[in-house]
């Protein structure tokens, strides 16, 4: 059975897209990428780095949501007006209506091996990396572009280099240039002979003020209903509770694919997607059964900052602003700045994804919903510090770190490589 | 699949978890057989903490140090099932940990 992947409009029959074995058995794996990886920030070329760095005011002016409060809180296309930067949302629409156009691109597996490599052989600590253990099923891609400047950089340290010097001088990677980019794609299991149940979130709905407010917490719950002859029930399973089914959305409504046996052999390599699958469907993944696409990041290089995008599927109650392709059902806010355009009530810019951030917790800066994604990956630098304190405002890396160019990743693949090597010596893990 | 999917409250690779409050227990059905693949969640009302039962339908997870037992809510539920209960078993005398959860679903 060929991997598929594509989305069917309404009405017609499934559009499906033939994408080769290959690529599926590289569908990813992704776990770690989490809050990290996907993107790059901006500081002009290399050399400069240190001084734009030094120069960097750090403007943090953390703002709580009252708690329990109705709130609204990606600012949605004021942000792309305020920048000028309504590429990005076509962008994001190219993404969605052709997924097969980054399908193709590079994931992190195949750019980091050696930081794959280390989660297969210990899937169970990734485990803990998204929200205390709520996990997603996550792949990150690079289109060649940002590739070639990761390359170039020296972003991509290999095994063999630390094995000669465990402690590499890493250079300041550059912030990614024009026409690279970056995606991290957020998927959800979908079983091929049964309802699925699939949580929605509402900006409207109360919230922590401090706390997570991952997708265990909101309050919508809809069932995705693959198979039209089998009834939907009132309640549902997921994620450890029985939850009420407010509506049934088809396959139709959403990107997805359907996972052929190789790309439910790679997909159980990742201890995220085995979890995730068990605690949506209480089972694992098997042939035939869809991933359809919750949310999505992008960062596109522009040799500085860059314009970051990220969009989620909802409905009007979800926030963003409304992606005009089809089908119908993604909301998107982007930034390309921390700080501009200030919020309504003056506090720096706020860009988050309700999946991707809304788990993570107040670090003292608030929690992901008053978050900006450049602000986190600011700090992004070798050797890797907690990524997860994330907040809004120009921020930089800590002193005498080397900054990785607004990338997570290759902070994280030395840190992991160096673990791994500790590991090796104390004979924790089998050296291959 | 006898791999147990663990819910540590930290990144294991990013900091050393030296010291938590344990959590264990296990998912049985009504006819007391124990169910894999069923998911339980502790809620320390500003974050959750999840895991899904192994082969033999026990769960283990480390919660912070500092977390008190009775303010976490938990719940646990498996597809197919409608409802479910749970009990908390917590350690005798002043020991904080750890603490046991026997969830039955039906």
């Amino acid at each position: 059975m060929n991997g598929l992947l594509g989305r069917r409009p309404r009405g017609l029959f499934c559009k499906r897209i033939a994408v080769p074995v290959a690529q599926q058995l590289r569908f990813p794996l992704l776990v770690l990428t989490l809050m990290t990886p996907a993107h790059s920030m901006g500081a002009g070329d290399p050399k400069k780095m240190p001084v734009v760095l030094a120069d960097a005011q750090i403007q943090l002016q953390p703002t709580h949501v009252g708690g329990g409060a109705s709130v609204s809180l990606n600012s949605g296309s004021p942000t792309l007006a305020a920048h000028g930067a309504p590429l990005l949302e076509a962008e994001l629409a190219v993404l969605i209506d052709r997924p097969e156009s980054w399908s193709v691109w590079p994931e992190r597996a195949d750019l980091f091996p050696a930081l794959s490599e280390l989660q297969r052989r210990n899937g169970e600590m990734a485990d803990g990396m998204f929200s205390a253990g709520v996990p997603l099923m996550l792949e990150t891609r690079f289109n060649p572009t940002a590739e070639a400047h990761l390359r170039e950089s020296g972003a991509l340290v290999s095994r063999s280099v630390l094995d000669r010097e465990p402690t590499p001088k890493l250079t300041p990677v550059p912030p990614l240039p024009a026409g690279a980019k970056v995606i991290m794609a957020a998927w959800w299991p979908v079983a091929h002979d049964a309802p699925s149940p699939l949580p929605v979130w509402s900006a409207h709905s109360p919230t922590r003020p401090s706390g997570s407010n991952g997708y265990l917490n909101w309050q919508q719950v809809i069932a995705i209903n693959p198979n039209l002859t089998v009834g939907v029930p009132r309640e549902m399973a997921l994620a450890g509770r029985f939850r009420a089914i407010s509506e049934v959305a088809e396959l139709a409504d959403f990107h997805y694919q359907q996972l052929d046996q190789p790309g439910v052999v790679h997909w159980n390599r990742d201890a995220s997607a085995q979890k995730l699958s068990r605690m949506v469907l209480g089972r694992g993944l098997v042939a035939g059964d869809y991933l359809v696409l919750v949310a999505l990041h992008l960062y596109a290089g522009s040799g500085g900052l860059g314009e970051w995008g990220t969009l989620w599927w909802g409905d009007a109650r979800s926030g963003g602003e409304l992606l005009p392709v089809q089908p119908k059902r993604y909301r998107y806010d982007s930034t390309a700045d921390p700080v501009l355009p200030l919020e309504s009530d003056g506090s720096p810019n706020r860009c988050f994804n309700p999946w991707l951030e809304g788990g993570l917790t107040d670090a003292g800066a608030g929690n992901g919903l008053d978050a900006n994604c450049i602000s986190c990956h600011q700090r992004a630098a070798h050797p890797a510090t907690n990524f997860l304190n994330v907040t809004r405002g120009h921020q930089r890396p800590l002193a005498e770190t080397t900054a990785t160019g607004l990338l997570w990743t290759p902070a994280l693949q030395l840190h992991r490589l160096n673990q791994q090597m500790q590991a090796n010596s104390l004979g924790v893990i089998p050296d291959r | 699949m006898a791999a147990q999917f663990y819910g540590n409250a930290i990144p294991a690779e990013l900091f050393d978890l030296q010291a938590g409050s344990v959590w264990f227990g296990s998912v049985r059905s009504s006819e007391g057989d124990f169910i894999s693949d069923a998911t339980v969640v502790l809620d320390t009302g500003f974050i959750e903490y999840v895991a899904v039962t192994d082969i033999g339908g026990r769960f283990r997870m480390v919660l912070p140090e500092n977390t008190v037992p009775s303010e976490v809510a938990f719940s646990c539920a498996k597809a197919g099932f409608s409802s479910a209960q749970g009990r908390l078993r917590r350690p005798s005398k002043s020991a904080s940990t750890s603490i046991e959860l026997s969830c039955i679903v039906r």
